[in-house]
């Protein structure tokens, strides 16, 4: 009983400190797994092999390999010259600009990282805003929601989802075939309702429109052997997705090969290279399996699948509704990768139980996914268009994040509720 | 040889109470690229580049972006005004921390700081810390090259 309180209060006073930003998210996450082994071998509860045996390393692995990716891409210009390609095919006019803009993020982080993808298509838009002569804030929220919500929809959008793949055994089909119908819908709502909200903003007229029209996305790109290379590696990795579940081979086998492949190709300066890895995710990965893995051998983990199992006999297509909600609302004012890493094992006690538990799976991923989109530190995109909107004349607010992103936040929840108790049956097999 | 004999001693100043509006019109007037802030005691405080007047005016994709040389025309944002509340802010707001050295420094740390700093003009102080003068990098420069034999052996 002490070993429960005391691992539960390790993990609560971490996820506070994350909350509350009082301290960067890895360095509570490698301070709260330090911890959580320390106490655990001085009180028996949890050993070092556990703390290793509890880290998954098919999850770092695809991430690491999907970072390698990107970073040799990062340098190339290729992602400012879809931005600038976007512009041009928007000929300044607002509304078609926050759509192709939005749609470009969303496709590409739909298989690269998302935050990466904001990072380097978020500064391009800034400067098409500005010789447009426009406020760049319909965009870049755009982009930061867009595609948040779309990275719903694959394997390897989105963090949360390379967590519940790896736990429920899902391939790289079973998300394109149960998540991205329900995402397409959710993505086009939320896209309708940023039309609206921001229709003030999106009915200026540009100061001067030709100006998109004199960019050359040619001249933006700097090294085009490496951006083929890339892009066939990744092409070929895709490939590799689809047909991963016949191969039996995990999805970070392929990540890890790809990257190995496109290393070799293309021989970039690796030190560069490995600079523009966000170690920081991967440590904040590993730190909370680690911590988790303590909840997991004092038992909280089983008391709350207890509690949850014994909480009224809820059907479970309610039980699923819940489910998005409650993850959806700790996902907007935590961080959707702690609360993804804490509920899996909770859900695979609810699975040993009896309960099916495969569409709450499906929930789990909405609710993380789509929590996200409601406050300005809701998702890392978020947090990153945010702080950049600082540095020019337009900063977004956590107010102004609350009138426009909360709502998006609310209907593709709602959309994703509505969908998911339709399509119950088909997500229950 | 010492920054001392390089200098020019007739500096042109702003102090830390100006506004930006009135540093701007000694920018034009002078026909200068960084002005020296001294406060009331006539002590060096800061001082105020032409980079930190234009950046008001300058797009912010340009600090945003590693690479924007394919933007061959900055349409709407190629012709910014700076606003009323940017041009009444204090010099002291805006200026940036002083690089500078004593009177007594060395020709080639002068220039070694104004080459790590990537600076256009050193102020020079005395030991109170007032501004005695300002030697520019060409200043600093040429009087370093007038000390090499080759130089100095042609003039004899």
């Amino acid at each position: 009983m002490t070993a429960m309180i005391v691992s539960s209060v390790i993990f609560i006073v971490a996820l506070t400190l994350i909350f509350t930003e009082k301290m960067n998210r890895s360095i509570t996450g490698i301070a709260g797994a330090a911890l959580m082994v320390g106490v655990g071998t001085a009180m028996e509860f949890y050993s070092q092999d556990e703390a290793v045996a509890a880290i998954d390393f098919n999850t770092l692995g695809l991430l690491f390999g999907m970072m390698i990716l990107v970073a040799l891409l990062e340098p190339t210009g290729f992602f400012q010259y879809l931005a600038v390609w976007a512009a041009r095919l928007s000929k300044g006019q607002p509304v078609r600009l926050m759509v192709l803009l939005g749609t470009v993020t969303t496709i590409l982080s739909m298989f690269l990282d998302n935050v990466t993808t904001v990072v380097l298509i978020a500064p391009v838009t800034v400067l098409i805003s500005e010789i447009l002569g426009l406020n760049p804030v319909p965009y870049l929220m755009a982009e930061a929601l867009l595609s948040d919500t779309g990275g719903v929809a694959t394997l390897v959008g989105d963090p949360p989802n390379v967590l519940i793949a790896s736990a429920a055994g899902f391939s790289f089909n079973d998300f394109l075939t149960h998540s991205l119908p329900i995402v397409l819908v959710a993505w086009l709502a939320a896209l309708f309702l940023l039309r609206f909200l921001f229709r003030k903003d999106l009915s200026e007229i540009p100061a001067n429109k030709d100006a998109v029209l004199e960019l050359d996305p040619d001249e933006t790109l700097h090294d085009r052997k490496t951006i083929k290379r890339v892009l066939i590696v990744l092409g070929v990795a895709i490939v590799f997705f689809f047909i991963h579940h016949n191969l039996h081979i995990q999805p970070s086998m392929i990540a890890l090969s790809a990257a190995a492949v496109a290393l070799v190709w293309v021989q970039p300066d690796l030190h560069e290279t490995l600079q523009r890895v966000e170690w920081n995710v991967l440590v904040f990965f590993g730190a909370l399996f680690v911590m988790v893995g303590g909840l997991e051998a004092t038992g909280v983990l089983h008391q709350l699948a207890e509690l949850i199992g014994s909480a009224g006999n809820f059907s479970p297509i309610i039980f699923g509704v819940i489910t998005i909600w409650v993850v959806a609302i700790l996902s907007a004012i935590v961080d959707n990768i702690p609360i993804t890493i804490a509920l899996i094992p909770v859900f695979a006690d609810l699975e040993r139980a009896g309960i099916n538990i495969q569409p709450l799976w499906w929930a789990l991923a909405f609710g993380a996914g789509f929590g996200g989109n409601g406050t300005i530190i809701g998702s890392t995109a978020n947090v990153f268009v945010a702080s950049l909107s600082e540095r020019t004349k337009y900063p977004i607010t956590s107010q102004l994040w609350n009138k426009r992103g909360l709502p998006v936040m609310f209907v593709t929840c709602l959309i994703g509720s509505i969908l998911f108790v339709l399509a119950y049956p088909y997500l229950a097999r | 040889m010492n920054v001392k004999a390089s200098m020019k001693t007739r500096v042109i100043t702003v102090k830390d109470t100006d506004d930006l509006g009135a540093a701007a019109k000694k920018f034009v007037k002078h026909h200068v690229g960084m002005l020296p802030v001294i406060n009331a005691e006539g002590k060096l405080v800061g001082v105020l580049q032409l980079r930190d007047l234009l950046n008001l005016v300058l797009p912010d994709f340009t600090r945003l972006m590693e690479d924007f040389d394919f933007v061959n025309s900055f349409g709407a944002a190629g012709d910014i005004q700076p606003s009323k509340e940017e041009v009444a802010k204090k010099v002291s707001e805006v200026m940036e921390p002083p690089v500078c050295v004593e009177d007594k420094c060395g020709l080639n740390r002068a220039f070694a700081l104004l080459h790590k700093h990537n600076l256009t003009d050193l102020p020079v102080v005395d030991a109170e810390y007032c501004l005695v003068g300002i030697a520019s990098r060409v200043d600093v420069g040429t009087a370093m090259l007038k000390a090499w034999e080759i130089v100095s052996g042609d003039q004899a």
